[in-house]
């Protein structure tokens, strides 16, 4: 069929290039390893000054390149991903030899996924965000470097750390991460809002209820008042209400799981879902979720937002109405709301040469040093002592008002397969107030399907 | 089909001597060099992951450490499709089970009409009685319930997908077609436009419909409310978040029907349609007796990659409803996606993309054979 030698030739260069392209990511992983045997035996020669040591840092948080390209200073800030890209670069910038390089295309929803898989591929990340729920599936799996001794030896003090951020990081007694902060959930207030109702004291401050029953007679009186929406969350998308759900368990004493075993199907739990879904129906629309809630709340259409900490600065910023971020209600007697933690991990990996071991942990503490800038360009709660006390962090926006989490949040239960039971249980939950399930039924459905995934 | 031409015509002559060999590798040089990148590509890509999954499902195996499995035979079958207290009934899901075995029907006019041999009518007929008159009776009794109740559920819910999506994404493409199969200035615009959204990916996709849906901020729900309507919160509804992402899903992948079905259209001789206007056949006659017949062999392509497309909807739900409300729109791979890269299960996630992969093969099969012998 080849009329021409020309002919023949481009068909054997097409060939010769799909060879090349179907080649070049062994090549390319063979390089890399090439490169790292010789930076781990430079690193011990008179050639090491003079390298500088890549590692590689996965992260959620977004990507904001375009804003923080070049910038240094943390104080320029606004979000949460631009703390912590401008902290990355101002690392980076430093003198140390070291350069942290950022995994690409890591969004909210797929970086567990992503995370598996480089541990699934032999090539997991040198520096890893992690949240505290998911530790115990990789420390579990041996996947994780326990870093209290190496940090320790390199300044980080373990004893300046809160208790629930301390444990966050602990598994069976050993320091798996470095807690980044504690985060959890405030009750973001319109006060505008609540002094149209009356709902204020004699200073100025809202009113929080004390009791289910308060709670809803401020609903009626915001509605009565102002005719606007009382509360607004997140109803269906990302799990929100099963962590307001947590936090309504505690208070009344229950608990979400005892000893391994998933126990939402308590009268609690019937309690707590009981009063959810007056909530959806009464004072809020469970058509909301997480944009149209937010969206509700800055535009002063509602009188109180449930999210979580680390949005406080931006509603401090961006509201135009008088704006509170506070604990939330202690509606049962004991204090509860839900929290989790953000650590920094290094995931255990052979092929990882002593130097850049040791630009990891000079990253982790790194960001030790930085958790301060951290909590205050975000929201979130400092996880450590000596920047809780200090007074620009109680200077920050806000901060005093929401104490309260900061010094009782209580850690969603860090078991193996905790993703997938939390899921179902926000599954069942919505499932109540989105398409009517009947609410036993709903408890225990997701008793047995928390089950099943914490078993498996 | 020119392959034919080029392999089969020239095959009897290649044992009969060495220099043959060489002259018949030199002619086929090209064919060759033509589809080997995307044979080496196919293979190494497809069939080989296609077989690892087939015997990962035999497999205890953890995502987090692949180097750990464990052989535990059929066990991840038996979770899928057995459970506590299994009962067989009469009365369990009736309705699909006499449509099913109305499927019976078909197979004995082309039995009648000696389209389908006798051998292969009775392994229907009795595939379809074992299936539908037997299988589908078992269910978990009083006190029992499914080993893996999601597994199911999601599996119905991507066979209603299938169901709801196939005749519509395939109808309107045809209808596109047919509107846009003209000369002119507007119509090269207009079929740019159809396939426009085709290019587009999943998460920009979702992110323009869930916010054309959103009941607050959306176009549907202002337009509703512009009308004097209550804006209808579409995917957070359990009846309508399904035909919502049929119809997101539509906009999105209609164009590529409508490009095969043009390309069906032209194929049609024109004569045709000039000898069924002499003989004053009206639009209808000559639909029925030209074009439907002359894109048989397009529809039935058309047909098969929609249902294995649709068999494979993933991300428009899971981004837009991530499978909710009340499980509404759970689909099977979202299963997988979750038993595999949430709960590190590789082996069961294995396991039920096989009978994934299973069915699409069953529904594709049948839908060639009785599209074959329809004439």
């Amino acid at each position: 069929m080849l009329k021409t030698k020309k002919q023949m030739a481009q068909l054997l260069a097409v060939g010769a290039v799909s060879a090349l392209i179907l080649s070049g990511c062994a090549a390319a992983e063979e390089d890399t390893s090439a490169d790292s045997g010789d930076t781990s035996s430079d690193s011990s020669g008179d050639a090491a000054s003079n390298e500088e040591v890549t590692i590689d840092l996965a992260r959620f948080f977004g990507d904001c390149d375009d804003t923080t390209e070049g910038v240094t200073d943390v104080n320029e800030a606004t979000t949460e991903c631009e703390v912590i890209q401008i902290l990355t670069n101002a690392f980076n910038a430093e003198d140390n030899g070291y350069t942290v390089e950022k995994l690409g295309g890591q969004a909210w929803g797929d970086y567990y996924t992503q995370l598996g898989t480089t541990f699934s591929g032999g090539n997991p990340p040198d520096v890893a965000v992690m949240h505290q729920h998911r530790l115990p599936d990789y420390v579990g799996r041996g996947l994780l470097t326990p870093v209290t001794a190496p940090l320790d030896a390199i300044g980080v003090d373990w004893s300046d750390y809160t208790a629930p951020a301390l444990g966050a990081a602990t598994y069976e007694g050993e320091q798996y991460g470095v807690p980044f902060d504690i985060h959890g959930s405030l009750w973001h207030v319109n006060v505008d809002i609540y002094e149209e109702a009356g709902l204020v004291d004699d200073s100025g401050e809202p009113i929080m209820p004390n009791s289910p029953d308060e709670l809803l007679e401020q609903c009626q009186a915001v509605q009565d008042a102002t005719g606007k929406q009382y509360f607004a969350h997140d109803w269906f998308e990302f799990g929100v209400g099963a962590r307001l759900f947590l936090g309504l368990v505690w208070q009344q004493g229950g608990n979400i799981t005892e000893d391994g075993v998933a126990t939402p199907d308590s009268p609690e739990g019937a309690e707590a879902l009981s009063l959810l879904n007056q909530l959806a129906t009464d004072c809020s629309n469970p058509e909301q979720g997480y944009t149209d809630s937010d969206a509700s709340f800055k535009a002063g259409d509602v009188a109180v937002l449930h999210n979580g900490t680390w949005i406080v600065d931006e509603y401090d910023r961006v509201s135009d109405f008088e704006y509170r971020a506070l604990d939330i209600p202690n509606l049962y007697g004991d204090f509860g709301s839900w929290g989790d933690s953000h650590m920094w991990v290094m995931p255990t990996d052979s092929s990882r040469s002593p130097a850049e071991e040791e630009a990891s942990l000079a990253f982790m503490a790194y960001l030790y040093e930085n958790v301060g800038n951290w909590a205050i360009g975000t929201g979130h709660i400092a996880p450590r002592e000596s920047i809780i006390e200090s007074a620009e962090y109680s200077n920050a926006v806000q901060r005093d008002n929401y104490a309260g989490t900061a010094a009782y949040a209580r850690m969603v239960p860090a078991v193996p397969g905790w993703a997938g039971a939390w899921d179902a249980l926000s599954e069942e939950l919505n499932a109540t107030w989105v398409a009517g399930k009947d609410q036993a039924q709903a408890l225990a459905d997701a008793e047995s399907r928390m089950n099943d995934a914490l078993a498996d | 089909m020119s392959q034919k031409t080029i392999f089969s015509e020239r095959r009897p002559e290649v044992p009969t001597a060495g220099n043959r060999l060489v002259k018949s590798v030199k002619k086929d040089f090209a064919g060759w060099g033509f589809i080997g990148p995307f044979m080496l590509i196919y293979l190494v890509f497809l069939v080989w992951p296609i077989l690892q999954a087939i015997g990962l499902g035999f497999f205890k195996i953890d995502l987090l450490v692949i180097t750990d499995r464990t052989f535990i035979g059929l066990q991840n079958y038996f979770r899928m499709f057995w459970g506590e207290n299994m009962e067989w009934t009469l009365g369990n899901m009736w309705e699909w089970r006499i449509a099913g075995l109305l499927l019976l029907i078909p197979v004995f006019r082309g039995w009648r009409s000696k389209t389908l041999s006798t051998l292969e009518s009775v392994v229907y007929s009795a595939s379809l009685v074992v299936i539908f008159a037997g299988v589908m009776g078992l269910a978990p009794g009083d006190g029992g319930r499914w080993n893996d109740s999601l597994f199911w559920l999601s599996f119905g819910n991507t066979v209603l997908f299938v169901l709801l999506s196939t005749p519509v994404i395939v109808g309107v493409g045809l209808l596109l077609a047919m509107a846009l199969n003209r000369p002119g200035r507007w119509t090269g615009v207009l079929r740019t436009v159809f396939f426009a959204p085709y290019v587009l990916s999943v998460s920009v996709l979702t992110l323009i419909w869930a916010f054309l849906l959103n009941p607050q901020l959306g176009l549907i729900g202002t337009f509703l409310e512009f009308i004097g309507l209550e804006p209808i919160s579409f995917l957070t509804s359990p009846t309508l978040a399904m035909p919502a992402i049929v119809i997101a899903t539509l906009w999105w992948t209609v164009g590529f029907n409508v490009v095969l079905y043009l390309a069906g259209l032209q194929d049609i001789d024109k004569s045709l349609y000039e000898a069924a206007e002499i003989d004053g056949a009206s639009f209808w006659q000559r639909f029925r007796d030209v074009t439907w017949p002359g894109l048989r062999r397009t529809t039935l392509l058309v047909m098969v990659l929609q249902i294995i497309a649709s068999f494979q909807i993933f991300g428009q739900v899971f981004i837009m409803t991530r499978g909710g409300p009340n499980g509404a729109t759970r689909v099977s791979i979202q299963h997988i996606y979750e038993s595999a890269f949430r709960d590190f299960n590789l082996g069961y996630a294995s396991a039920m993309s096989v009978f994934l992969f299973l069915v699409m093969i069953v529904f594709s099969v049948l839908q060639f054979r009785f599209s074959r012998d329809e004439t």
